[in-house]
């Protein structure tokens, strides 16, 4: 008799402004999927399967898909979705379904739920190697470029704490809207400011735009460029002297010298093909798949609350060396890397292991 | 023969298509699912709205490209009302006061657009324009003013709520029942609509649709029944956006912009203008669709529901259920000619 099989909901982004995201975090979670069922797969021979949805970007539609797989498919979890708005608002959905939320995106931090695993870089994770790095480096002043929602204006929170902290100035700060064109009047303030390092923060298509345009001023050389949220797909699209020096920081990159990580890109080559695209939302997206196992494995049921109990405080080895999900408000530890692109490569600069972030339910009550 | 088939056509095509989607909707839940249910509600909020846009476009063939503004503006009134969040009239919190806001603020703000648009005889593509950049600069505003919600919107909008102030409330959450409340209404809008466009008031407005200049010269005033026409469409539209927040438990501002003043024109164009039920069908088909679609193949939906479009506005040039729901008067002129033709022909 066949058995039944375990069902993931999936909701990401294959459509909309965030598009570049989905089909990387798709892959991540194809790979556990496929690797967990080629062992045999879970509890008594159960294969996984995963349902997947287009999001389209819209935090709406999110919502709807979440409806739709929790009442029909009748999915144990959902993977997904990018923007934080989405996931707020899938939130609701799987708060009164009781059923957790593995989300991997990179994010502004503090959303603290019984439902709700974060494998994302928030904040703390990588500017507090990445800002002290910048001084030491480059000189202690610095422009903070961001696009204007809540990830960039709360990350930049963060971001004026420890500037401070390290006596270090912040010579302007400005956010922009989506789909912004024109840099010059910006470009010209960061002259003028005699900043040493500028932080972008900017969404994906704008961070394109500002490269560009910061190239096209001969700036690369006198200015050090720190990207957030900068990955192998936007290296790939871009001309190498326009990402020439640039300089990044997170938790997984496709260029680690490291035995896990070329293990795992190499996996990723074999199913997806050789010029796949590798990036930290397909290592998070694997590893979050692979926590779930490991806690289903862990109780040998299909209770969610107690699947909900086994995922908090294990650690696993995915893309990156150990990482933990911590039990007391389910973010993860991570070890983060500091890389400069070089020739149209990632090259790595700094590598600091296991960086633990402050609780991020201080305050919070976890519902 | 000629006559019983043209009776047949004028008299009852329309009503008995009208009588099976009535009974339709009103049985669906005894055999839809738990999700289709929901879906159905949800997507006759956008019907709502869809009609709001036809009766100006369809009916007066004014082009309001920007629609989601009265749409937003509903729905944030609403959120804001029943979420205590306007200062000084906190102690109006009810369901009710949230409707009267949300329908209210944008039938006002039409009429003050209205005024100020009609009378400058701004019409055609600059009104298109003008409106689209006006709901672009609403998106702005509500992605900045944090107090708002911002770029990320509010959550947690209380649901509908029947209540007699002080002694009892009850708040519509269980889902049949809120699938029939909004059927509702929903028939409730479309029953006004149609009551508006086939009044006096209505024969009016489709003869400036027809010819602007010659109802002028006889003395009426343009402007004002395109104000009056516009408002009830904002107030409408308003209605909508009002539903929407409270069935969503959410409001952002995407719903106010570009995105859905876009999207309000597919569901328009695939049902069929110039019919009130076909708007209102083409939002229930597209949404429909494009959950179906999504659902069986997550990458290439979009390229499949793009080409559906294209058919649909090549081969069917009245909407897919313009054929269904078109208008008696029209029907029969069609009569009339090809009656003639017909004789002529013997």
């Amino acid at each position: 008799m066949k058995k039944a099989s375990i069902k993931i909901g999936v909701i990401l982004p294959f459509s909309g402004s965030e598009d570049i995201a989905g089909p990387m975090c798709l892959q991540g979670a194809k790979m556990a999927v496929a690797e967990i069922n080629g062992a045999g797969g879970l509890l008594k021979g159960n294969k996984l399967e995963l349902v997947v949805e287009d999001s389209q970007t819209e935090a709406i539609i999110a919502l709807e898909k979440a409806k739709k797989l929790v009442i029909e498919d009748k999915v144990t979890a959902i993977l997904g979705p990018v923007i934080s708005t989405a996931r707020n608002l899938v939130m609701d959905v799987m708060r009164e379904y009781k059923i957790p939320l593995l989300y991997g995106t990179d994010y502004e931090g503090e959303a603290c739920d019984r439902y709700l695993f974060c494998y994302s870089a928030i904040p703390e994770h990588y500017l507090k190697p990445f800002i002290p790095y910048l001084f030491e480096n480059y000189g202690k002043s610095i422009y903070l470029l961001g696009s204007d929602y809540v990830w960039p204006i709360k990350t930049n929170e963060y971001t004026k704490r420890i500037v401070s902290r390290l006596g270090g100035t912040v010579v302007g700060e400005e956010y922009f809207h989506f789909g912004i064109t024109d840099f010059c009047t910006t470009i010209k303030k960061i002259i003028d400011s005699g900043a040493k390092t500028v932080l972008t923060l900017l969404i994906d298509k704008d961070t394109q735009t500002f490269l560009r345009q910061f190239n096209k001023h001969g700036l690369q050389d006198k200015i050090k460029l720190a990207v957030m949220a900068f990955n192998e797909n936007m290296l790939s699209s871009m001309p190498n002297e326009q990402v020439e020096g640039i300089l990044t920081c997170n938790h997984f990159f496709s260029c680690l010298d490291r035995p896990e990580t070329k293990d795992f890109v190499d996996r990723q080559r074999k199913m997806f093909g050789s010029d796949t695209m590798v990036s930290y939302y397909t290592e998070s997206h694997y590893g979050l798949i692979m926590a779930f196992k490991n806690a289903i494995e862990k109780t040998q049921s299909l209770d969610i609350e107690k699947i909900i109990d086994a995922m908090g405080d294990q650690s696993l080895l995915s893309g990156n060396g150990e990482v933990t999900m911590r039990r007391n408000d389910h973010h993860m530890v991570l070890n983060i890397v500091i890389v400069e692109v070089n020739g149209g490569q990632f090259v790595q600069r700094k590598y600091i292991s296991s960086i633990s972030p402050e609780n991020q339910c201080a305050g919070q009550k976890m519902r | 023969m000629i006559k019983i088939q043209g009776l047949y056509r004028l008299r009852n095509r329309r009503l008995i298509s009208q009588i099976i989607f009535l009974i339709g909707f009103l049985i669906y839940p005894i055999f839809g699912d738990e999700y289709g249910i929901e879906q159905l509600t949800q997507y006759f909020v956008y019907g709502i709205f869809a009609m709001s846009l036809d009766i100006i476009w369809g009916y007066v063939g004014i082009f309001s490209f920007g629609h989601a503004v009265f749409f937003g503006l509903g729905g944030y009134f609403m959120t804001l009302v029943t979420k205590q969040m306007i200062p000084y009239l906190t102690c109006f919190h009810s369901t009710y006061a949230g409707l009267i806001f949300g329908i209210g603020i944008p039938a006002l703000f039409a009429v003050l657009l209205g005024y100020f648009l009609f009378y400058s005889r701004i019409a055609g593509p600059y009104f298109a324009i003008l409106m689209c950049a006006i709901s672009v600069l609403f998106e702005r505003i509500a992605v900045d003013w944090y107090y708002v919600g911002g770029f990320n919107g509010i959550f947690n909008i209380p649901p509908l709520t029947l209540s007699i102030p002080k002694l009892y409330a009850y708040e519509i959450t269980q889902l049949t029942l809120l699938y029939y409340v909004i059927l509702g209404i929903t028939i409730g809008s479309y029953v006004f609509c149609s009551r508006v466009v086939h009044s006096p008031f209505g024969s009016i407005l489709s003869a400036i649709k027809d010819n602007e200049e010659r109802v002028e010269f006889f003395g009426y005033d343009v402007p004002l029944y395109k104000i009056k026409i516009y408002a009830i469409s904002a107030g409408i539209a308003g209605l909508a956006g009002a539903l929407f927040a409270a069935v969503f438990s959410y409001i952002g501002p995407t719903t106010i912009g570009f995105v859905m003043s876009t999207e309000i024109l597919i569901w328009v164009i695939v049902g069929g203008k110039g019919t009130l039920l076909g708007a209102m069908m083409g939002a229930i088909l597209v949404r429909f669709l494009e959950a179906f679609l999504s659902d069986i193949m997550a990458y290439y939906w979009i390229l499949l529901l793009a080409f559906i479009f294209v058919v649909i506005v090549m081969f069917f040039p009245k909407g897919v259920f313009g054929y269904i729901f078109s208008d008696d008067r029209k029907t029969s002129e069609n009569i009339v000619v090809s009656n003639r033709k017909e004789s002529i022909l013997r």
